[in-house]
C-alpha cells in the first residue's frame, strides 16, 4: 500500500505567552521551539504500521522552508521512504492555497491513500486534507480514528460528537484525515535518524510545479491578530495549596455537592 | 437582498444543536442586512423536525430521499453545489463538526467559493463577511476576510451562538426539490453507528466530577486521582489527551468527542481548555481550574481558577479530607 | 565542519582562535539536531513524565527505562556499531546527554553511570573478547554498568588501593578482597569495573560481575541528595575474576581510570547545560505567577538579574561544551571504531584533551550550583519547601563538585597538565610566555569606540590571555615543577586558565554566528557575551594580583604590577541595561532560547 502523508512544522504554545508581532498579523516566532503538528504525528505513525503490516512505500511532503525539512527527516527516521518539500519563497499561503499545491504534486505520484491530520496546531483550520482530497478527486472522510484495509476498499473508524463513532466502508484511492488517539506514535531512534540520512528529501520550488500566477493566490486574507482580554474569566484563588484546598472545599460544601 | 444558507445538521431523525445556534445567528444578521435565511435539509423520508426549522427560517429547502439520512460528503456537496449555484447565497453556514468537517472543504472547491473554517464571530462589513477565529490552542484571535467572490462558505464552532430562550418565530416556507438527475455514486457507505462512549460509569450523572487532563503526566497518576475523587465524594472524569494516551477509557472522556456534562462543581486538574473541552462543559454549574499555565484558555472559562502544581492542591485536598 | 581546526589540547592557552576555526552550537547539521530531540523527546515522555517515581530510589524503573533508552539507541551513545552501540560523535553524545534526562537526577546519574564510566573502561580498554561479551548487553541495557574506584582509603588518592588482587594458583583467577565506597548504581548494576593492587603495587583494573560469589553490598547511604540513585560500598570478599576480565594490562590501571575520568568529567558540562535550560524555564515561570505589590515579581530589576545571569552562563557553559566536543570529534576522526586498536587510540587522543574535559567539570558544576541557588532564591519560601524540583535540584547539584574529581583536584590538574604539556614539547607554553614578556614594553591596550561588534570583548580575551601566560610564567620560574605544590597559587592561575577558554568560547561562538544570522538576530547572544566578559574581565585582575603578590615582592612586584595596570585597563558597560535586555526576552516564553531547537 502506497501511502502519502501531508506534515506540517508548527511552534510550540502550550505554557507560553504569545505576543502579537509589530505587523499585527502574526506572532512573535524568535523565541518560539517548534514541533510536528501531532496529528500529523498520528497520521505518520499510522502510515508506517500500514506499511509495516502490507508493505509498500510512504511518502511524506510539506509546504514549507528548509527549517520545515525538520518534520520530514523525523518521518523518515520513524520509517517514511521518501520526502518531497515545496518550497513557497515568499508566496504567502492558507489553507485553500496549500492545497492547491500538494493537490498539483501530488497528482503526479502513484498511491493508494493519502493521510493528514485533522488540522494543524498553529491555525486550527482542519481544511486542508479535504480541500486536497476534493482537487485529486479521492474519495475522503475527516476525523478518522480507526482503519483496516481490505482490498480495493478499507473499513474506516470516525468520530463523531457525544462518544458516537460512525463505521463505514470507503473505497481506495481515499484521502483521510486522521485524529489524535488512532495509534500510539513511536519515539524517533537513533538507528531510525541514521537510515532517514540515506533516504531521499526532494526539494520542489513552487513556481516550478506548473500552477500559474491566478492559481497561485490566497482565498483568505489576515486583517489582524489579536489576544483575548486578560479581564474576562475566572476569580482566582490566591495562597499556598492548603489555602487553596481550603477554598475548594468550602465551595463545594456552598453548592452542596461533596462527601 | 441577499441570501444566508444555513445546512441542517442532523442525526437519527433529531436536529443536532450547532443547527439551532447557526439559525440564531444567520437570523440575526438577515435582520441586520436585509437577507434571506434559508435552511436547507438533505435528509431521509418524513424527517420529523421539518417544523422546527421552518419556525427559524424564511425558507426551507428539503432534499427528501432515504439516500440523504445518513451524512454522505459525495451526496451532500452536488446537492448543495446545485443548489449554491442556483441561489448564489452570500453565506453559507455548515457547523464545525465532524461532519462539517467533511463536507464544508470538498464543497468549497466544487463551488469555488472560499471558506473559513471553526469561526467564533461572524461580521459583514461594507457587505463583505468576516470572521474572527480562535489559533494557537485559544490564545490568539484572528480576523479574516476573503478574496472577492459571488459567495462564501463558513463553519461556525459549535457553542459559539446561543440561540435565546425564545425565538422569535419566523414562518418558513418549505419548499421540497428535487435530487439533482446524475447524482454521484457514493464512494463512501454508512454502515452503523458506535457507541464509544459506553462505559461501566456515566460521568453525565455525577454532582461532581473531577478531571484531569495531559498535566497529569502518567497513568499512575490517574489512579491517585480517581481516589481523591472517591474521598470528594466525585466521579473522576478527563480530557481527550488521557483517552488518547490510554490512561483512561473513552466514557470518561468530557468534550465534544466525549460527553458533555452538567455536574454542579467540575473540578478540572492539569486541563488546558482546548475548546473541544469547554464545550462539553457548557452546562457545568461552577467551574473551579487548576494549572500550572496561568495562560491556559481554561481560565477564561471557570468561574474559579488555582495557578499552581496540580498535585500540590491534589494532596492538600487529600490531606484536608483526612482531618475532616 | 569546514574551517575547523584542529587545536591541541591547551592550545588556547597560546593561540588566538578564529570564529570559523571552532565548532559551536549553531553548527549543528541536520543529523545532530535529530539526534538532540529524539533524546529529548523520549526524555520528557517517558523520564520527565514519572518524574515523581524517581526522586526516591526506584531500581525497578530505572533498568527498564534504561531498557527502553537502549531501544532507541540512546544507551550506546559512545559504543561502537559492530557491538550493538550507535557509535554517535561527541557532538551528539553530548547533545544525547544534554537533553534525555530532562533535569531528573533519578535517571540521569544512573544513566551517566552506565553509560560513561561503567561502560567507557570496556569499549576503551577492553579484548575483543570482553568487548563481544559485554557491550551489546550495556548498549541495549540488558546489563547494567558501574565504576567502582573510590575507597575508603582513597577519594581523591585514586591510583592506588588497599584492595588486594592475588593470582590462584592455578593461573586461572585473580582472588579479589577490599572494599569500595559510594559506587553509583551499586544497587542494581550486572557489572562492575573495579580495581585492585595485583602483588602488592600493580594498580590494575578488572570486570566483576555481580553474580559471582563474594560480592555483598552495604545498605544505601542516606544521602544529601540524588535520593533516586544507588550509592553503596561494595565489598569483596575473595572474589574469584578469571584472568580473561583483567581489563587493561596488569599494572596499568592507571590508564583505565584517568582516561574514563576524564570523559566522564566532560559529560557533566552537557548534563549540566541541559538542567540549567529546565530550572530556568521553571525559575522564570514561577517569576511570572508569583505576583507581589501588584505585579510579577519577573518585572523587578533583581530578579531580573537573576534571570539574566542564568542565561549568561549556561549560555557560556554551552559554547564551552560544544567547542569541545568539536575538537573531540576532529581528533577520533581518523580512528576506525571497529578496529582493534580503536579504544586504545581513542583513550589516547581523548588524553590529548584532559584539559579542557577538566575545564569543563569545574566550570559546568559551578554554573549549576549557581542556577539551582538563585531558582532557590527566586521562589523564596516555597523554594524552600520539599517536594519541590527546585528544592531537590538544589541538594541534587551539590555533589557534582565533589565527584569525578573534586574541583580542587580539578584546578590543580588543570596547571598540572598546562606544565607536563609544556615540559614534554607538547605545548610551547614557554616561548608564548617569553613572547607575551617581551612585547609588554610596547603594548599599548586602546579600549574605547567599537569599529567591530565585539571589539574590546575581543582585546579583554587578549589581554587576559596576556595575563594569564605571564602570572603562569612567573609563577612557574619561582616554584618549576613544585608548583602544583602551592595550590593556592595553582588554583588561581587555573582559575584565569578556566575563564581564558570560557570569554573565549563564548566571543567566537558569538561572532561566527553574527557571521551566520547578522547582528539583528543576535542581540540577545551579543548582550550575554558583553555582559559575561565585562564582569569576569575586572576579576581576572584580582586573580592576578593575589598571584604576584604571593610569589613577589619590592622592584619585581612593582613592575609586575604595573604590567598588569596596563593589561587590565577598561571602560565598563552598562551591564544592568544589558541584563534587563536578556531577561526580557526570556520571560514570554520562559525558556532558554539562544540556541536554536
Amino acid at each position: 500500500m502506497d501511502i502519502i502523508v501531508c506534515v506540517k512544522r508548527v511552534p510550540m504554545t502550550q505554557e507560553i505567552d504569545i505576543e502579537i508581532d509589530d505587523s499585527g498579523k502574526d506572532i512573535k516566532t524568535d523565541a518560539l521551539a517548534y514541533v510536528v503538528n501531532d496529528w500529523d504525528n498520528y497520521a505518520i505513525e499510522e502510515s508506517v504500521l500500514l506499511k509495516e503490516k502490507l508493505g509498500g512505500t510512504v511518502t511524506v511532503i510539506t509546504v514549507g522552508d528548509e527549517d520545515d525539512e525538520d518534520v520530514l527527516r523525523r518521518a523518515l527516521a520513524m520509517g517514511a521512504d521518501k520526502a518531497i518539500r515545496i518550497e513557497p519563497g515568499e508566496l504567502g499561503v492558507d489553507g485553500f492555497l496549500i492545497s492547491s499545491i500538494l493537490a498539483q504534486v501530488i497528482k503526479g505520484l502513484e498511491y493508494d491513500l493519502v493521510l493528514t491530520g485533522v488540522q494543524a496546531d498553529d491555525d486550527n483550520f482542519g481544511m486542508v486534507g479535504i480541500m486536497l482530497a476534493e482537487k485529486l478527486g479521492l474519495a475522503h472522510s475527516a476525523v478518522v480514528t480507526g482503519f483496516e484495509a481490505e482490498g480495493s476498499e478499507a473499513t474506516i473508524n470516525v468520530e463523531l460528537e457525544g462518544g458516537l463513532d460512525e463505521v463505514s466502508k470507503i473505497k481506495l484511492p481515499a484521502l483521510l484525515s486522521i485524529q489524535t488517539g488512532i495509534n500510539e506514535p513511536r519515539y524517533v531512534s537513533i538507528m531510525g535518524i541514521r537510515k532517514a540520512g540515506k533516504k531521499e528529501l526532494n526539494v520542489v520550488k513552487v513556481e516550478d510545479i506548473g500552477l500559474s500566477d491566478e492559481e497561485l493566490v490566497r482565498q483568505t486574507i489576515i486583517e489582524e491578530y489579536f489576544l483575548p482580554l486578560e479581564t474576562e474569566g475566572a476569580e482566582m484563588i490566591e495562597g499556598d495549596p492548603s489555602n487553596v484546598a481550603e477554598a475548594i472545599l468550602r465551595i463545594l460544601k456552598e453548592k452542596g455537592v461533596g462527601a | 437582498m441577499g441570501e444566508i444558507l444555513v445546512v441542517v445538521e442532523h442525526r437519527q431523525g433529531e436536529v443536532r444543536d450547532i443547527t439551532f445556534e447557526m439559525l440564531s445567528k444567520a437570523g440575526e444578521l438577515c435582520k441586520q442586512f436585509s437577507h434571506t435565511l434559508t435552511a436547507a435539509v438533505l435528509g431521509g423520508k418524513e424527517e420529523q423536525f421539518i417544523d422546527e426549522i421552518a419556525k427559524r427560517s424564511d425558507n426551507v429547502i428539503y432534499y427528501e430521499d432515504d439516500r440523504l439520512k445518513n451524512f454522505s460528503a459525495d451526496l451532500y456537496k452536488e446537492i448543495l453545489n446545485d443548489l449554491i449555484e442556483e441561489s448564489r447565497p452570500l453565506i453559507t453556514l455548515i457547523g464545525h463538526s465532524s461532519w462539517g468537517m467533511d463536507l464544508a472543504p470538498s464543497l468549497s472547491i466544487k463551488t469555488g467559493y472560499p471558506l473559513a473554517t471553526d469561526c467564533v464571530d461572524i461580521l459583514i462589513e461594507d457587505g463583505h463577511p468576516k470572521v474572527i477565529r480562535q489559533i494557537y490552542s485559544g490564545k490568539v484571535f484572528s480576523k479574516m476576510s476573503f478574496k472577492e467572490s459571488d459567495g462564501y462558505l463558513i463553519t461556525v464552532r459549535p457553542g459559539s451562538f446561543q440561540p435565546p430562550e425564545t425565538i422569535e418565530k419566523k414562518n418558513g416556507e418549505v419548499i421540497k426539490k428535487d435530487l439533482p438527475g446524475d447524482l454521484p455514486e457514493m464512494r463512501k457507505e454508512f454502515i452503523e453507528f458506535v457507541d464509544s462512549g459506553a462505559g461501566d460509569i456515566d460521568i453525565t450523572q455525577a454532582d461532581l466530577l473531577v478531571s484531569v487532563g495531559r498535566g497529569i503526566g502518567e497513568a499512575e497518576n490517574v489512579e491517585i486521582m480517581k481516589e481523591l475523587a472517591g474521598r470528594m465524594g466525585g466521579v473522576l472524569a478527563c480530557s481527550r489527551p488521557v483517552v488518547d494516551k490510554n490512561w483512561l477509557p473513552k466514557y470518561h472522556q468530557v468534550g465534544t468527542s466525549g460527553k458533555s456534562v452538567k455536574p454542579k462543581v467540575y473540578l478540572a486538574f492539569g486541563i488546558s481548555g482546548a475548546f473541544q473541552h469547554l464545550a462539553g462543559i457548557t452546562g457545568a454549574g461552577t467551574v473551579i481550574a487548576i494549572n500550572k499555565d496561568k495562560k491556559a484558555p481554561i481560565f477564561r472559562a471557570a468561574d474559579y481558577g488555582v495557578v499552581d502544581d496540580l498535585f500540590k492542591v491534589a494532596d492538600a485536598l487529600k490531606e484536608q479530607l483526612k482531618e475532616s | 565542519m569546514a574551517g575547523e581546526k584542529l587545536f591541541k589540547g591547551g592550545e588556547f592557552l597560546i593561540v588566538e582562535a578564529l570564529p570559523e576555526e571552532v565548532f559551536t552550537p549553531e553548527d549543528f547539521n541536520k543529523e545532530q539536531q535529530m539526534f538532540a530531540k529524539s533524546a529529548e523527546e523520549f526524555g520528557i515522555g517517558e523520564i520527565a513524565a514519572k518524574g515523581d517515581d524517581l526522586v526516591e530510589l526506584n531500581p525497578e524503573l530505572v533498568r527498564s527505562l534504561l531498557k527502553k533508552a537502549g531501544d532507541l539507541g540512546l544507551l550506546g551513545a559512545d559504543m561502537p556499531e559492530i557491538y550493538g552501540g550507535s557509535e554517535l560523535d561527541k557532538v551528539s553524545a553530548s547533545l544525547v546527554t544534554e537533553w534525555i534526562s530532562q533535569g531528573i537526577t533519578g535517571f540521569a546519574v544512573a544513566y551517566a553511570a552506565h553509560t560513561g564510566i561503567g561502560s567507557l573502561p570496556i569499549v576503551l580498554f577492553g579484548t575483543p573478547e570482553q568487548k563481544k561479551k559485554y557491550v551489546p548487553k550495556l548498549a541495549s541495557g540488558e546489563m547494567v554498568g558501574a565504576f567502582g574506584l573510590t575507597e575508603p582509603g582513597h577519594g581523591t588518592d585514586a591510583l592506588t588501593s588497599d584492595t588486594t588482587a592475588v593470582l590462584s594458583e592455578d593461573g586461572k583467577y585473580y582472588i579479589l578482597n577490599g572494599q569500595k565506597q559510594f559506587i553509583t548504581n551499586a544497587g542494581f548494576a550486572d557489572l562492575f569495573i573495579t580495581f585492585a593492587q595485583v602483588d602488592g603495587e600493580k594498580f590494575s583494573s578488572f570486570i566483576i560481575e555481580r553474580n559471582w560469589g563474594g560480592i555483598s553490598f552495604d545498605e544505601e547511604e542516606k544521602k544529601m541528595g540524588v535520593h533516586g540513585t544507588s550509592t553503596r560500598a561494595v565489598i569483596l570478599q575473595d572474589v574469584k575474576v578469571p584472568v580473561e576480565n583483567v581489563l587493561g594490562e596488569v599494572g596499568r590501571g592507571h590508564i583505565v581510570a584517568l582516561n574514563t575520568l576524564s570523559i566522564g568529567r566532560y559529560k557533566i558540562s552537557p548534563f549540566a547545560v541541559g538542567s540549567a535550560k529546565i530550572l530556568i524555564s521553571e525559575g522564570v515561570k514561577y517569576a511570572k505567577s508569583r505576583v507581589q505589590f501588584g505585579k510579577p515579581i519577573c518585572e523587578f530589576g533583581l530578579i531580573k538579574h537573576k534571570i539574566a545571569e542564568m542565561v549568561i552562563k549556561t549560555y557560556v557553559n554551552e559554547s564551552m561544551v560544544y567547542r569541545t566536543a568539536g575538537l573531540l570529534d576532529m581528533t577520533l576522526e581518523g580512528i576506525d571504531p571497529s578496529s582493534v586498536e580503536a579504544g586504545e587510540k581513542t583513550g589516547e587522543a581523548l588524553r590529548k584533551y584532559a584539559l579542557e574535559c577538566s575545564i569543563n567539570k569545574v566550570f559546568g558544576s559551578e554554573m549549576l550550583d549557581y542556577i539551582v541557588d538563585e531558582c532557590v532564591q527566586i521562589m523564596g519560601g516555597y523554594g524552600y519547601i520539599q517536594d519541590n524540583l527546585i528544592e531537590s535540584a538544589y541538594r541534587d547539584s551539590r555533589i557534582n563538585r565533589i565527584w569525578e574529581g573534586t574541583n580542587e583536584i580539578n584546578r590543580l590538574l588543570i596547571v598540572y597538565m598546562m606544565m607536563r604539556a609544556a615540559r614534554k614539547g607538547e605545548l610551547p607554553l614557554v616561548e608564548a610566555i617569553k613572547k607575551v614578556t617581551g612585547e609588554l614594553l610596547s603594548l599599548r591596550p586602546h579600549m574605547g569606540e567599537e569599529n567591530e561588534v565585539l571589539e574590546n570583548e575581543s582585546r579583554m580575551v587578549s589581554m587576559t590571555r596576556k595575563i594569564g601566560l605571564i602570572a603562569a610564567g612567573a609563577a612557574t620560574q619561582k616554584y618549576m615543577e613544585k608548583l602544583a605544590d602551592q595550590q593556592e597559587i595553582a588554583a588561581l592561575i587555573a582559575d584565569i586558565v578556566i575563564q581564558i577558554f570560557a570569554m573565549e568560547s563564548v566571543l567566537l561562538r558569538t561572532l561566527k554566528k553574527i557571521k551566520k544570522d547578522g547582528k539583528e538576530k543576535s542581540k540577545i547572544h551579543i548582550a550575554a557575551t558583553r555582559v559575561y566578559i565585562n564582569d569576569v574581565f575586572p576579576k581576572i585582575d584580582v586573580m592576578a594580583k593575589q598571584i604576584f603578590a604571593a610569589i613577589s615582592e619590592g622592584e619585581e612586584l612593582k613592575t609586575q604590577l604595573m604590567a598588569l595596570k596596563k593589561l587590565t585597563r577598561y571602560t565598563p558597560i552598562n551591564c544592568i541595561d544589558l541584563r534587563r535586555e536578556i531577561a526580557d526576552s526570556v520571560i514570554p516564553t520562559a525558556s532558554y532560547h539562544l540556541t536554536k531547537r
